[in-house]
């Protein structure tokens, strides 16, 4: 429980950057709905959470409030596993924001947007979360062993290692893997909900230890 | 009960503290069974610290000056406590050794240090 | 009658650095200070406290329970005031309060308002733009809010006025009326001290010095002063730190240890003196 209370303090250490934060959320998404496909609204915003999500740190460091959380009444499980709930909760509010914005979009503008499919629908927000996992994933043990400024160049790393993925893909068998993904979307959708999942699960495990060791 | 530390004095502060209340218990200032205020208050009116003012009433206590009611406080003692009695005993030696050091120096005779003595009882309507 | 604090050879080493085997306590309702030169294992040692480091050995008992098994219960009973705030941008005085109280079952929001009112602190006004001594008294209500046994200071007064150090003084000294709570005051400026401590645990370079009453310690050394033709080695033997100059020496020793000659002066010291020249000691090695 004393977790969720770390959310809140995250939240409340965050409030006064996330009006900046979701004008320009809003703008991205105004900007990318007229003619982009959901799948790539979807998958812009999961970089882009990561990125603003990175900020945290960098306030917490700012302002030493690592002295804060050592003098409250937590332990440090619930320091980080707040830290993971905080950055997953701004995604999933992005996510479900962008999702009720984009569904009302075609009703406003028929012209501009495609019948929303289901499945289709389904697969991108799995594979955006999937994507948004994996840099989270990746830069939030990074965060947490150096600090924001040391881990701030490091944290690109991430980033290479999905742009190099996809480029990987890309040259081996791009249509193959595509048309794979496609003849069974709702079964792609769980194995990439839930390999973001476990990939989250086992950075939260790695950012414990860190944490314990700098002890 | 008054007390004013002086910073810039050689005694420590539970030395003042306890010479203090001494004084105003023999000058009669402060009368038997009345309650002094209590450790910590003191403490925190004179901005000193606790175990300060436990040292000056504990020696106090020792002395026959004053004494403890557990889970009460600190109360003045009587000029009828056994103990109390010898203190003022022993300041009426001292005083008087004092005197006689000053007699020698200035070279009075033990007759002449007698009828001074004499005379101030007199004088002071001791009887 | 358990101690609120109560420290057993606790030791921690890091590359150049070793805080070696500090054994101290702190009895209910007395306020200790923790000092030493910059440096000296202050920080270190209230971090092990916190169980924001954990030690190599020894143990810490808070309230008489373990400081690591029972974490977070312990930290419901302890606040914490450190030199400069901690608190994020842009929060106000209820922000604050939003953000912490949350994490103690204690908290009193009457008496929150009540210390907001009495240290004068002004609710619109970021907290980045307080001034130390506010920050000070923001965090300090803070912790009396959730009714502490234990209050923790790091290096409050670095960075006060003169009438802010003295209200702190006297807000420790009410704090502890009651005989139910304790103040751990860590300083490298003793004049806070110097009255209102009772207790003094005193670290240099790692290492234990003393810890006890104030008194006991300042009753324990000395100060020597004397001609430079007077200090011999027997003399610097037993001076744990001294200052020669061409007119004169100016030095520390046990009171006990001195045999006192005609020509030499012995004074009281104060703690200032006694870091002083027990840091000079270490220094010189």
């Amino acid at each position: 429980m004393t977790a969720i209370k770390m959310l809140k303090l995250d939240y409340l250490t965050m409030k006064p950057h996330l009006r900046t934060f979701s004008f320009m959320v809003l703008f991205v998404m105004i900007f990318l709905s007229v003619g982009s496909s959901i799948t790539l609204i979807l998958i812009n915003i999961s970089w882009y959470i990561a990125l603003v999500a990175a900020n945290i740190f960098a306030v917490e460091e700012k302002h030493n409030m690592g002295r804060l959380y050592g003098t409250l009444a937590l332990n440090l499980r619930s320091i980080v596993l707040g830290r993971y709930l905080f950055i997953l909760s701004l995604y999933l509010v992005t996510l479900c924001s962008v999702i009720i914005f984009v569904g009302l979009i075609p009703s406003l503008f028929p012209l501009s947007g495609n019948p929303l499919i289901i499945e289709h629908f389904l697969l991108s927000t799995s594979l955006s979360f999937l994507i948004f996992s994996l840099i989270v994933s990746g830069q939030l043990p990074l965060y947490f062993k150096m600090g924001y400024n040391k881990a701030r160049i490091m944290s690109i790393i991430p980033f290479l290692f999905l742009f190099g993925l996809a480029a990987l893909i890309n040259y081996i068998d791009p249509l193959g893997v595509l048309n794979k993904v496609l003849s069974n979307e709702m079964g792609f959708s769980i194995f990439f909900f839930f390999c973001g999942i476990v990939v989250m699960m086992a950075s939260y495990m790695v950012s414990l230890k860190i944490k314990n060791k700098q002890k | 009960m008054h007390i004013i530390i002086a910073n810039g004095s050689d005694s420590p502060i539970y030395q003042q503290i306890k010479e203090q209340v001494k004084e105003q218990i023999l000058s009669g200032d402060l009368l038997e069974g009345e309650m002094l205020p209590s450790l910590r208050q003191l403490a925190r009116d004179l901005k000193i610290s606790v175990l300060t003012t436990t040292r000056a009433y504990n020696e106090l206590e020792e002395e026959g000056f004053i004494v403890s009611q557990p889970g009460k406080g600190f109360y003045v003692l009587g000029s009828s406590s056994e103990l109390f009695k010898e203190q003022l005993i022993r300041t009426v030696e001292s005083s008087l050794i004092d005197a006689i050091k000053a007699a020698k120096h200035a070279s009075l005779s033990e007759e002449e240090l007698k009828q001074i003595l004499d005379l101030l009882l007199e004088v002071d309507g001791y009887d | 009658m358990t101690d609120i604090l109560n420290v057993r050879g606790v030791t921690k080493s890091f590359p150049g650095f070793i805080l070696d085997n500090i054994s101290f306590y702190l009895p209910k309702g007395y306020i200790m200070g923790l000092v030493g030169p910059n440096g000296a294992g202050k920080t270190t040692t209230i971090q092990l406290i916190l169980n924001i480091l954990r030690a190599d050995s020894g143990k810490i008992e808070l309230f008489g329970l373990d400081n690591k098994e029972y974490e977070v219960r312990i930290k419901q009973d302890i606040g914490v005031v450190f030199d400069t705030s901690f608190f994020a941008d842009g929060w106000k005085v209820k922000d604050v309060e939003k953000a912490l109280s949350p994490f103690y079952d204690n908290w009193n929001k009457k008496h929150f308002a009540d210390l907001i009112d009495r240290f004068e602190l002004p609710r619109n006004k970021k907290i980045e733009k307080f001034s130390r001594g506010m920050q000070m008294k923001l965090m300090l209500s803070c912790a009396l809010a959730h009714d502490a046994k234990l209050l923790i200071l790091d290096e409050p007064t670095s960075g006060l006025d003169a009438v802010a150090r003295d209200q702190l003084s006297e807000i420790l000294q009410d704090y502890i009326k009651d005989g139910e709570r304790s103040v751990l005051f860590s300083t490298h400026i003793t004049s806070d001290l110097q009255r209102i401590a009772d207790y003094i645990t005193f670290i240099n370079r790692g290492k234990l010095f003393y810890t006890g009453s104030l008194d006991g310690l300042v009753e324990k050394y000395s100060l020597i002063k004397g001609k430079p033709t007077e200090l011999d080695d027997c003399l610097k033997d037993q001076m744990l730190g001294f200052r020669v100059t061409n007119v004169g020496f100016e030095g520390l020793a046990e009171t006990s240890t001195i045999t006192k000659t005609q020509s030499l002066i012995l004074e009281p010291a104060s703690l200032d003196d006694i870091i002083l020249f027990a840091s000079k000691k270490g220094a010189n090695q």
